[in-house]
């Protein structure tokens, strides 16, 4: 049995990490901090000299935002997102930069939060990261959409995707691998 | 790994490759194509594909410069951050684009005459 708990992580429905009190909010503001120096160190990384598509993107912070669905409660999460996008935006972007990547972190949680009410019983943090970004780039090109009233900026959703795929198999890599470390997370 | 994921990934490989199939356009005569430009959603720049021209989108801090070359648009400077319409392939067929997503600019080939924003937008 005890196994079985390391090989499916448990998706209960209430209080997952059973962290309370001032230690949730310390946890999520690390993981704030977090998602925001790895989404800087996404904006460095020269993605689009190989790919050239507009909005590409590594998709790094999406490592937090999964591992905190893990973790914590629908509102937790959802209130996470809020704050890294305001805070990356003001740090790092502009009003466009804020609107595009709350576009984009609001439909990505969203369908992970689907996902894994939906069949977390069949899905690995691998999955449930290839969704994330990928509606984290429908979400973006939706709100490129309303921008720019233009449609025809779909056409980059296919790349989009390709790469959606590759970068959430290797993010969700990763938050498979930190579920070992999980219990200490929650104990700290 | 799951069996749910392997579902994910290989429907959303999928579903990506028949979206370029369905995205890849007829050739056609590009006599009748124009080069328009975008800021926002307002119409800045019209010109004939098969004309050389030079243009400046110009707007505050946001400076790009475009290029119209034997029958093909580029984006040839830009002072945005990441660059990425410079690297965009040099585009000549309907529905191919340019974007500058931090300057909010938008290359495209249309037909000419035609405009499907205006008939979009009314």
């Amino acid at each position: 049995m005890g196994r079985e708990r390391v090989k499916s992580m448990p998706y209960p429905s209430k209080n997952k990490s059973g962290i309370v009190g001032p230690r949730k909010i310390i946890l999520l503001s690390l993981l704030v901090a977090t998602a925001m120096i790895l989404s800087y160190v996404d904006s460095m990384f020269p993605l689009f000299l190989m790919v050239p598509v507009p909005g590409v993107k590594l998709g790094l912070s999406n490592v937090v935002v999964v591992t905190a669905i893990y973790l914590f409660d629908k509102r937790d999460v959802l209130l996470m997102i809020l704050v890294k996008s305001v805070l990356v935006s003001l740090l790092f972007g502009s009003p466009i930069t804020f609107m595009y990547s709350l576009s984009g972190g609001i439909a990505s949680l969203t369908a992970m939060l689907v996902v894994i009410n939906l069949f977390y019983k069949y899905i690995s943090p691998i999955g449930l990261s290839v969704v994330g970004a990928i509606w984290h780039n429908i979400g973006q090109l939706a709100m490129a959409t309303i921008i720019l009233g233009n449609r025809n900026i779909f056409v980059y959703l296919p790349y989009l995707m390709i790469i959606g795929v590759i970068s959430g198999v290797g993010v969700g890599c990763v938050v498979l691998y930190l579920e070992r470390y999980k219990r200490i997370i929650i104990k700290c | 790994m799951k069996r749910g994921d392997l579902i994910i990934i290989t429907s959303t490989l999928c579903v990506a490759i028949v979206m370029m199939i369905l995205f890849i356009d007829v050739k056609g005569d590009k006599q009748t194509y124009d080069v328009v430009g975008y800021h926002g959603r307002e119409e800045v720049f019209r010109h004939s594909l098969v004309e050389d021209e030079q243009y400046v989108f110009e707007y505050g801090e946001a400076y790009n410069e475009l290029h119209i070359r034997n029958g093909e648009a580029f984006m040839a400077h830009a002072n945005c951050p990441d660059k990425s319409c410079t690297y965009t392939k040099p585009i000549s067929q309907p529905g191919q684009i340019i974007v500058c997503l931090p300057h909010n600019i938008i290359i495209e080939v249309h037909g000419k005459g035609e405009s499907e924003i205006d008939a979009l937008s009314q």
